[in-house]
């Protein structure tokens, strides 16, 4: 259970290092394939991790399935605003979707109690 | 209890897979990491001049042979180990989507496939203006990719989404064998049969619509339902009630127990599992046509066999695509009517469409490359109707993967889809049939995982994957390479052209297979769209411009290739066009590089305004 919760912790991180660095790439306009690597694993996972990882999946390709899937249904229907709305653009929807990601990863760490905890309950 | 319950008790008797070795053997490692050079070697290696009409057979350097030998060796001794080792296997995957379905970005300098560049058009409108044009594409009815890619583009710092095209296959093909090992989940728990349905995928994905494309993102998420109507809601069939055939039938429309192959979770997360499944449908519906055709016709099989525990989710698909169709789509459906329905019940015509007018071709070498992709996909279908036969012989039915794998065929019996139909089943097909094949083959009873037969089904493994599907799949795969690739010429040609011609300019070529379309594509008038071939000037389309119309004709390599190719026209048939549009002193060249040439109309500019002369001194520089 450590082990399981463990890994989740690390994608939890990933998740949260993903998210940031892309912020701070768009923050500095810079530009180039390290952006747009970060661009596609962001839209591919971190939203959908944000969702999923509350979840409880015993077998780790369900899981991952769930996450890209439930990636890309977040990233379109938001992505579908630009177009109902005029005043969203492109960049803001990525921003309202890394501020919404990072919302659902710290309501499942709140939710864990941090490492002490879990280990209690695991004894 | 049905036999299905006794071996599925079975197999969920044995628990959890084994846990993988701590340690995997250094000689494994060192075959991936052979294999892995001797890639790159292939690739440094590579010689685009070599590319013909049997695809990039010929075009990769001699260690790509070796690569491939060494990932069939390690491949064997991965799948010998203990448990089977995840990471090996992992990298073992990933090295075969780069060497197969990577290789033109690895050795093509410019990013493949004029579709794309189209859909990178799509992208971009949407990105620039945030608004549709449904009256002058089909595509703007279902525009939720689109409008994805343009968040992505946006995102990724260069809102021209040209960048995206080179990797999308690589991406796609990831993704989707992720899903192939969690689809293959519902009839195993062993990783053998798993590892191999993904390298069968790998090696069976010969179809190419892992470019960046609507409907890449719909099999997606097609494949992302199916995994959960099969691994979340699973049944494995009914309980007998008797020994008529009519009885039978109705118990198994009634459904079937829960499978105890199903995935491990608690009643809430099942909903939320349900929700996604029911947004994924929602989404599929607003990104492309066929794919919620395939996605209600999957499910009904599902349900209508007790596959599944979600019998109303086809309704709710039907409901949800009907729902979008009346609202989103109302700009097409609204003229197309007969597009849409006019292929039911033509089950000839839909059937030729797919099948034999692909192979009226006038080259040996197409006849080859055609016959090929033919005779790959029956034995694609063979194998895994096969695998499916062994698996029933030891006992096992797999009757969800059985239904995944033919129900996408129906859909070319009723629509052809302009002939792409037989393309669209054979992807929407091969997770299922990857899964049958390795199950049948590799698969085998508990009594039987000792350790010879577990060494002899490895071995024939990869011996299968890397020995014999692998060069397959290049010839099957890229044997359109020629007319598809684009060379940087023609794309310097276009960006010239997007860079001289002025708005409401009209731009012709021989076909629309070019990259083109990809900027500002609402103000230029492109011609043509379809597949129409023209080796006489004289039938060029639009020659008579509407006032103050600049008319530019674009000629390259890969339109004279796939005139060839498609339609039988003989060598150098480009080269005397060109030399046609020259002499009629109607064309002046303005633009050439390489095969690649941009020549524009002249006849406004004889007696026109100085405006005209200066702008045709400009262009001509």
């Amino acid at each position: 259970m450590i082990d399981r919760e463990a890994a989740r912790r690390v994608a939890d991180l990933g998740a949260c290092l993903i998210t940031i660095t892309l912020l701070a790439q768009m923050g500095s306009g810079s530009s180039g394939p390290a952006r747009q690597l970060m661009a596609v694993v962001f839209f591919l996972v971190v939203p959908g991790w944000a969702i999923v990882s509350h979840l409880e999946i015993d077998d780790l390709a369900v899981l991952a399935t769930l996450v890209i899937v439930a990636s890309l249904i977040v990233g379109t229907a938001a992505s579908m605003t630009i177009v109902a709305f005029d005043r969203l653009t492109p960049s803001m929807v990525t921003v309202a979707l890394a501020g919404g990601s990072a919302c659902g990863i710290a309501a499942r760490l709140r939710s864990t109690r941090g490492w002490p905890a879990y280990e209690k309950r695991s004894d | 209890m049905t036999l299905d319950h006794v071996i599925d008790a079975h197999e969920a008797a044995e628990g959890p897979p084994r846990a993988p070795a701590n340690t995997t053997s250094p000689g494994v490692w060192a075959a991936v990491l052979a294999a892995a050079l001797a890639l790159a070697g292939g690739v440094l290696l590579a010689d685009l001049d070599r590319v013909d009409q049997l695809g990039l057979v010929r075009a990769v350097g001699w260690p790509y042979w070796i690569a491939v030998c060494l990932w069939g060796v390690a491949f064997t001794f991965a799948l010998r180990q203990p448990g089977v080792p995840v990471a090996p296997v992992a990298a073992l995957l990933g090295l075969a989507i780069v060497g197969v379905h990577g290789l033109p970005a690895l050795i093509e300098p410019t990013p493949r496939f004029f579709s794309a560049y189209l859909h990178v058009g799509f992208i971009e409108h949407i990105g620039r203006t945030q608004d549709l044009a449904p009256s002058y594409d089909a595509r703007f009815s279902w525009w939720s990719f689109f409008s994805l890619g343009a968040t992505v583009a946006d995102a990724g710092g260069d809102p021209h989404a040209l960048w995206m095209i080179r990797w999308a296959p690589v991406v796609f093909n990831t993704v989707w064998v992720v899903q192939v090992a969690a689809l293959a989940g519902a009839v195993t728990r062993d990783r053998r049969v798993r590892s191999v349905a993904c390298a069968l995928f790998i090696a069976g994905n010969w179809v190419g619509q892992d470019y960046l494309a609507p409907q890449a993102v719909g099999f997606t998420l097609w494949l992302g339902v199916m995994v959960i109507l099969v691994r979340v809601f699973p049944t494995v069939g009914a309980p007998s009630s008797g020994g008529h055939p009519v009885a039978r039938i109705a118990a198994a429309i009634r459904g079937g127990v829960s499978s105890p192959l199903a995935v491990s979770m608690s009643r809430r997360d099942r909903g939320a599992a349900l929700v996604v499944a029911c947004a994924g449908a929602a989404v599929v519906a607003t990104g492309h046509q066929l794919t919620p055709a395939m996605l209600f016709i999957s499910a009904a099989g599902l349900a209508g066999l007790g596959r599944t525990e979600l019998k109303i989710f086809p309704v709710y698909v039907m409901v949800v695509t009907a729902t979008w169709l009346s609202f989103g789509a109302v700009d097409f459906w609204r003229g197309h009517l007969d597009v849409i329905f006019g292929g039911v019940g033509a089950v000839g015509s839909n059937v030729s469409a797919g099948f034999s007018d692909r192979i009226v071709v006038p080259t040996l070498e197409r006849r080859v490359v055609l016959g090929a992709r033919v005779a790959y996909e029956a034995l694609v279908l063979l194998a895994a109707l096969l695998g499916a036969w062994l698996a029933w012989r030891r006992g096992r039915r797999h009757g969800g993967m059985i239904v995944l794998l033919l129900s996408p065929w129906s859909l070319v019996l009723l629509q052809s889809y302009g002939g792409e139909g037989f393309l669209r089943a054979a992807l929407f097909s091969l997770p299922a049939a990857a899964v049958l094949a390795a199950a049948g083959f590799v698969g085998a009873p508990p009594i039987m995982q000792g350790g010879r037969e577990r060494r002899a089904r490895s071995v024939v493994a990869g011996l299968l994957v890397a020995g014999a599907l692998t060069p397959l799949v290049l010839v099957t795969r890229f044997g359109n390479e020629l007319a598809e690739m684009v060379r940087p010429e023609e794309l310097a040609a276009m960006e010239w052209v997007y860079d001289k011609a002025p708005p409401g300019s009209l731009l012709l070529a021989t076909s629309r297979n070019l990259p083109w379309r990809f900027e500002r594509m609402l103000d230029y008038v492109h011609r043509p769209t379809g597949d129409d071939v023209l080796s006489d000037p004289a039938l060029l389309p639009g020659v008579e411009p509407q006032t103050d119309q600049r008319v530019f004709l674009i000629l390259s390599a890969g339109q004279a290739e796939f005139g060839k190719m498609l339609y039988g026209l003989p060598d150098g048939w480009s080269t005397r066009l060109a030399a046609q549009l020259s002499a009629s002193g109607r064309w002046a060249l303005v633009f050439q590089s390489g095969e690649a040439q941009v020549w524009m109309l002249r006849d406004l500019l004889l007696g026109s305004s100085a405006a005209d002369g200066e702008f045709f001194q400009e262009v001509s520089r």
